[in-house]
């Protein structure tokens, strides 16, 4: 008996002393910090780039074509889907003749907006706890901030707001079952005018921090006081809101009398070259940079834009533009619109001539300017087309 | 019979010598018998007849023992001459089985466990281990990725348990390791088990719920060293040809499909008169007779204190595709020492009496190149089999110079011949012969150490504590880099790169645990207990840079980059955590009456670091029972005498699958959102790197769960020459890990959440036969698995998901799971043959009296209205085929006569669909399939292939089951004539065993599908069946030899 007690104890032992606590089983995570609640400044001002970031994004919108520029013009008369063939991103040509089901509807912008707006309550909230902001110069730059949250808010809002009409929003984050109720336009209308004029107070508070004018400066593509009016003032057109066209056209005029914006040559405006980039006439620009960081497989990256690729002709030989896949050609009836010589249309429209190019799907020879690939700015490094 | 020996010995005693012959009960001699005096060192060993010779004293006792024979003893009083007969030892040459932690006699065991033995493995001659396991055991599928050297293989066991990851767990030696089973070299493996069902593999709770495979490498055996080597060259072929238009019937197509668009032809008459044949594009780019190799020398021997088993082994195989260029190839080397030693074993007391340690180090060095394979854009197949026939491999001088004035980058041939460039239109299809010869690769590199020891201390008769330490230290990396080249205007590098990886991954193991065994008369007991903790943790750092200073491959390093450093990208880390954890306790027990009546339960908890906390802790539980009929002594009395063994069995038991990731229960924060802001260094500011919110947490996250029932028989006939084993089993798997359906407006990632179910159920047979007819011997093995899969519940709101789907060349969405079908499925229209005249469009009209495909006309393919709401469109979309097969089968058929050796085996797979996705529709140039040429083109010529059109105004070509065909196929996957030596003529030159062989692989191929392999196409479950250009295996022809001293 005694020896089996002995195996019994040295059993126990055994498993007691190899035997592992909670502490053997909890991991530590070693580059991703865990989302808290108090923010310093750091924090504020990475939740902040996080919100512009989307600006970024759009031409390839969480895989999805869905660039917001292509997407806007695509039902007018300007141009055409164009592409391989009728079947070549399908939905953009169904979406061009008013036919698009509700299965096809362009789901990456969707996502990407709102995935901005969440960045940007984030960002709000981490403003409203945020610590270290004591002396008046602080509260002056918190208020800069506020600003430029809200300003971004209403932006990515009121674009959800022009292509869907009918949509939710929400400025806290949602529980379980992650519902929220969809609001009317007009709703939606209201709430995009409360964020601006929460962002005109907190303007007014920031002063020298949320400027009228920033090209040029350390705040260089940031939102500034400009882009807000101008903001309001698309808004409020769209909605036809005739009450708010007085306090619109006096924003108008101070931002002429600011004295810091001017027009410069239409057609250098488009190159997209660095020098043509945050010019006078620039009040608000998405900074898109060739760094060839995007990839087929990673839509969240990088700042380049797929936009010049996707509307260039295809295979071009050409001195100065390159070749993309052919996309939203021109149609003939928008550049007979011109008279000849026209600065506007030599600057937005583009003509080849026959065997320059590959000819596709909806083919016109003409092709849109503003943004057109060009060789000198294309990427060298990574995904040359999304980048 | 033990006689007591003479304690006293006369100091005078003289010597004698002592010689005879050990023979078996067929009267033929037993090579290497030991003969010893009993209670002595004094010993020898029977030569090859059978003789010995040995000098004892007189009186003293001799005893004779072999492995597979009943030791005997005989009394040596005076200089004679013996024959010592010994007989076959039924009870030890029964069979083992290894089970987790332990081994059981397969008589008694009561899960589901198949074995696959090392000599049946190596007869098959594969690269992986996988490779030669496939076919040889029911209810497991193997597939490939592809045919390309080195490509992986996906076990799955008993159907898809998981949306997520459905692999195995591996154990090698008890010990788990990571990265699948490719590096280990079959030569080293004694026996593969694959514990299918729950019950067996519950020993390994939470990792067990896709099956368990246990590899056992080989050890030494007590007896004379012996040495073997054995080696082979192959030769492989592709085994076919995919069949696609020549040039004349390419220019042909081409011209109708521009003609029926109301356009002009391309060709002209003359054009197409003098095209002939064109370019065989498959011809130039497979690499004919790519060699195969491999060397194994391995050594092993021992005492009965110390067992070695050493061996090395290499491997190498080019690819049939771009191995000729160094762009589809594989090696690896490995060296292996396992060694048992026993430092004591007391005959004295029975406690504390004995101490076996085992040391096994396995060192094993990878280096490997690989083209893309099944890929729609740019895979080297799939660009051969889609190129304009009618273009010459290389350019003619005058248009060679043409290219290189435009291009100067264009790829050039060693002979200083320039490749031809695709035509206008081609995306990103290029010359595939260019695409092999380009000026860049990516070679890597694996070295892959797995070493464990173990101690085991025998305390008290049948008790037995076991404590051991493993560790699997990878590392790897790859190099890769690119110069300047142009091959198309979509696919062209501007600037030369080079970027370098390497990753360490470390995992350790740590197990203890008391095993006792024990007979009170009839019952027999049998308890596990212990514990086991085991990390892993990993590290990377990776960078890439531009510009490299000169065109060598071999300076193709970081080192020698010139880019900017605003270019240079570095990135390291560990992968996000420290290390993921498992902490586990496990509890096993056996009891059997008389071999008559078994019964075992097993219990394991475990804890895993990727839990959320509170959830840490997970308990599995099994039982099982079997009935051994056979062992009944009513059934012994009135028993047919051709049943040897009937034995039924059943099991219950509940596994777990923690792959889930490992932070997915805590809030984190995604890093690396830039933005540029202000002016700086750069025109276009500085960067600043931003911060959101990740995916939203799920602090209750769990296992996957899977529960397991089977039920079975196993039986002997005939004298043990028949043996037939049947199961049925149904496997649930609850709370698959899925992303929870949220709506895209909460502007975040979705919380993963335990919510899906899935059900595989299935039948497994297994029959052999063996029989001995004077000097000839055959034998015939099967197996076949019919399975079943059904996803009860994805989780998600609307129970449906796609998963693979592809806009742009017009197919749409063509792989879909859904609640309530099998997982996953070929997704598309079905169709009702063509519409041959007008009259036909005309009549085909919907509810509201329009017609119904508007944009028709003869030659069209006409759509069914699958849901009958009178409109054909997505609507109608639904289950045309499936990937996974209903059947798999193998046959391995052997006989062996006088030396001769012949083996068949094939596999067989019925019941699957592939999905030949062989054309892009949105490049009109792009070259067809031969059966393009059963088109439609006037009344009455087809009802399946539509009329040839680009413009495809009523989209013939969106996914519908015109792409899908029957891959069922039966194949030879081996054949192997084999020569041994007569032992008699190698004996004078000190050999044991010679033998050569010839052997083939994949000879012949019974299919009815057209494309180039039915037999893979997947490299993930939500592409099985999918056939992208995918890469064939090979037609192999081998010549080998093995000798053994």
């Amino acid at each position: 008996m005694k020896l089996y007690k002995f195996i019994a104890v040295v059993a126990f032992a055994g498993l007691v002393l190899t035997s592992c606590g909670e502490e053997f089983l909890t991991a530590h995570t070693t580059h991703q910090g865990a989302a808290g609640a108090e923010a310093t400044e750091n924090a504020i001002l990475s939740y902040l780039t996080a919100t512009y970031q989307p600006l970024l994004m759009d031409s390839y919108a969480n895989y999805n074509y869905n660039h917001i520029l292509l997407l806007s013009d695509l039902r007018s008369d300007d141009i055409y889907k164009g592409g391989g063939d009728a079947g070549d991103q399908s939905w953009m040509y169904h979406m061009s003749l008013f036919q698009i089901p509700a299965s096809e509807s362009p789901t990456g912008i969707w996502s990407l907006y709102y995935t901005a707006i969440a960045r940007a309550n984030n960002t709000l909230m981490a403003i409203d706890n945020a610590v270290g902001f004591d002396s008046d110069a602080a509260k002056r730059k918190l208020a800069g901030y506020k600003a430029e949250a809200l300003f971004l808010r209403a932006y990515y809002l009121h674009h959800l707001w022009k292509l869907y009409g009918n949509i939710p929003f929400f400025t806290e984050p949602l529980e379980d079952p992650f519902m929220s109720p969809q609001k009317t336009a007009d709703q939606i209308y209201n709430d995009i005018m409360a964020d601006i004029a929460e962002a005109e107070r907190a303007a007014a508070e920031a002063g020298d921090e949320f400027p009228m004018y920033t090209n040029g400066t350390m705040k260089q593509a940031r939102a500034n006081l400009a882009a807000l009016y101008m903001l309001k003032a698309r808004v409020v057109m769209y909605q036809n809101d005739q009450s708010k066209y007085g306090e619109v056209a006096s924003n108008m005029a101070a931002i002429i009398s600011s004295g810091r914006y001017g027009l410069i040559a239409f057609d250098a405006l488009w190159t997209g070259a660095d020098e043509n980039d945050f010019t006078p006439e620039s009040i608000f620009e998405s900074n898109q940079i060739s760094d060839g960081k995007r990839d087929w497989g990673s839509a969240w990256t990088g700042c380049g834009t797929n936009l010049p690729a996707y509307i260039s002709p295809n295979e071009l030989s050409d001195p100065v533009f390159c070749g993309g896949w052919g996309f939203g050609p021109v149609r003939q009836a928008t550049w007979d619109m011109y008279e000849p010589g026209d600065v506007r249309r030599e600057a937005s429209i583009n003509k080849f001539a026959d065997g320059t190019y590959g000819p596709r799907f909806q083919n016109t020879g003409l092709f849109q300017k503003k943004y057109a690939a060009r060789t000198a700015l294309r990427s060298p490094i990574g995904t040359v087309d999304l980048n | 019979m033990i006689l007591v020996l003479g304690l006293s010995v006369a100091a005078f005693a003289q010597n004698i010598t002592v010689s005879g012959v050990v023979l078996d009960a067929a009267r033929q001699p037993i090579i290497g018998a030991f003969v010893v005096e009993q209670g002595t060192s004094n010993g020898t060993s029977a030569s090859l007849d059978g003789e010995f010779s040995i000098k004892v004293k007189p009186g003293a006792v001799l005893e004779v023992s072999c492995i597979g024979y009943v030791t005997r003893t005989v009394t040596v009083s005076n200089e004679q001459r013996l024959e010592i007969i010994l007989e076959d030892d039924n009870e030890m040459l029964e069979e083992t089985v290894v089970v987790g932690y332990g081994v059981q006699k397969k008589s008694v065991v009561t899960a589901s466990i198949s074995k696959v033995d090392g000599d049946a493995l190596n007869k098959v001659r594969a690269s992986t281990v996988n490779d030669a396991i496939k076919g040889k055991v029911s209810g497991v599928q193997i597939t490939q990725a592809s045919g390309q050297p080195g490509s992986g293989s996906q076990i799955k066991i008993r159907g898809i348990g998981s949306v997520n990851n459905s692999d195995p767990l591996y154990i090698v030696d008890g010990m788990a390791v990571d990265g699948g089973i490719d590096y280990l070299n079959p030569n080293d493996i004694q026996s593969v088990e694959i514990l299918k069902d729950a019950a067996s593999a519950a020993i390994y709770g939470a990792r067990a719920a896709n099956g368990v495979v246990l590899v056992t490498t080989r050890n030494g055996e007590k007896g004379k060293a012996s040495l073997t080597y054995n080696g082979s060259y192959g030769w492989q072929n592709p085994w076919r040809k995919k069949e696609v238009l020549n040039a004349t019937e390419y220019m042909v197509i081409m011209n109708e499909a521009r003609i029926n668009d109301g356009g002009a032809p391309l060709y002209s008459a003359a054009e197409i008169a003098a095209a002939g044949k064109g370019t065989d594009w498959q011809d130039e780019t497979f690499n004919y007779n790519a060699p195969i190799t491999q060397h194994q020398l391995s050594v092993s021997g021992g005492t009965d204190k110390a067992m070695y088993f050493v061996s090395l082994g290499y491997f190498k195989q080019d690819g049939i595709v771009g191995g000729n260029y160094g762009k589809s190839n594989y090696d690896r080397l490995s060296v292996r020492s396992n060694n048992t030693y026993i430092p004591f074993e007391s005959k004295e007391r029975n406690f504390l009496n004995k101490l076996t340690l085992t040391a096994n180090i396995a060192y094993s060095n990878i280096n490997s190149t690989g083209i893309t394979t099944n890929s729609e854009f740019g895979s080297v197949l799939g660009s051969a089999v889609g190129f304009n026939p009618s273009i010459p491999v290389f350019a003619s001088d005058a248009e060679a110079a043409r290219i290189l004035a435009e291009h100067p980058t264009a790829i050039v041939a060693a002979d200083g011949r320039v490749y031809s460039l695709p035509p206008t239109g081609y995306q990103e299809l290029t010359n595939p012969v260019a695409n092999l010869d380009t000026p860049s690769n990516t070679y890597y590199k694996t070295h892959k150490i797995v070493a464990n020891f173990a101690a085991e201390l025998d305390i008290l008769p049948g008790l037995k504590f076991k404590t051991s330490f493993g560790t699997d230290l990878a590392f790897w990396r790859n190099r890769g880099y690119g110069f300047e080249q142009y091959k198309s205007s979509m696919n062209q590098t501007l600037t030369s790169w080079v970027n370098m990886g390497m990753n360490e991954g470390l995992r350790w193991q740590v197990e203890n645990y008391f095993s006792y065994n024990r007979q009170f008369g009839k019952h027999a007991i049998a308890a596990v207990l212990g514990q086991s903790a085991m990390s892993y943790s990993y590290i990377y750092v990776s960078g890439t840079d531009y510009n490299l200073k000169e065109t060598n491959p071999a300076m193709a390093y970081i080192d020698s980059a010139i880019g900017s450093t605003d270019d240079e990208r570095t990135s390291g880390g560990t992968g996000g955590y420290d290390h993921q954890r498992l902490a586990s306790y496990f509890f096993r027990f056996d009891y059997n009456f008389d071999e008559r009546y078994m019964l075992e339960f097993t219990l394991r908890r475990d804890g895993s670091s990727r839990f959320g906390p509170g959830h840490k802790w997970a308990t599995f539980p099994a039982v099982s029972a079997g009935w051994n009929m056979t062992n009944e002594p009513w059934f012994r009395e009135g028993r047919p005498d051709w049943i040897n063994q009937l034995k039924l069995r059943a099991s219950w038991g509940r596994n777990g699958n923690e792959n889930i990731g490992n932070f997915r229960y805590a809030s984190l924060m995604d890093t690396g959102q830039e933005y540029y802001f202000g002016i700086g260094a750069t025109p276009y500011g500085n960067m600043y790197s931003g911060a959101s919110p990740a995916a939203l947490a799920n602090p209750t996250i769990r296992w996957e769960e899977s529960e397991q029932v089977d039920v079975g028989f196993d039986a002997r006939l005939f004298g043990d020459r028949l043996s037939f084993g049947y199961d049925f089993y149904n496997k649930r798997t609850k709370g698959m890990l899925m992303d929870k359906p949220i709506p895209a407006y909460v502007g975040q990632g979705a919380p993963m959440s335990n919510l899906g179910d899935m059900r595989n159920w299935g039948h497994e047979f297994e029959i052999s036969w063996q029989h001995q007819v004077g000097d000839f011997h055959y034998s015939v093995s099967a197996n076949a698995s019919l399975l079943r899969n059904r996803l009860i519940n994805l989780g998600n709101e609307s129970g449906e998901a796609v998963y693979q789907s592809n806009g742009a060349s017009g197919i749409g969405d063509y792989v879909k799971g859904s609640n309530g079908m099998v997982w996953p499925y070929f997704y598309g229209m079905k169709t009702n043959g063509i519409f041959q005249n007008w009259a036909e469009v005309e009549s085909y009209r919907d509810r509201d009296g329009n017609l119904m495909q508007p944009s028709a006309q003869p030659g069209d393919v006409r759509f069914v209205d699958v849901n009958g709401d009178g409109y054909v469109n997505d609507n109608d979309r639904t289950m045309i085929g499936k990937g996974m097969p209903d059947w798999t089968a193998g046959l391995t058929m052997s006989a062996d006569w006088k030396g001769i050796d012949l083996t068949l085996f094939f596999q067989g797979s019925f019941g699957n669909d592939v999905f030949d996705y062989c054309m892009r529709g949105d490049i009109p140039a792009q070259n067809r399939p031969g059966w393009v040429l059963d088109r439609w083109i006037g009344e009455g010529t087809s009802n399946r292939i539509p009329r040839m059109t680009n413009a495809n105004p009523n989209q013939n070509w969106r996914s519908s089951d015109l792409w899908v065909k029957d891959g069922s196929y039966v194949r030879l996957k081996t054949a192997q004539l084999g020569y041994t030596f007569p032992a008699k003529w190698m004996k004078v030159v000190f050999i044991k065993n010679f033998r050569v062989y010839v052997a083939g692989e994949n000879l012949l191929t019974f299919t009815k599908y057209e494309g180039f392999d039915p037999e893979m196409a997947s490299d993930g479950y939500t592409t099985i069946g999918v056939d992208r250009g995918i890469y064939p295996q090979s037609r192999t022809i081998t010549l080998g030899a093995s000798i053994t001293f």
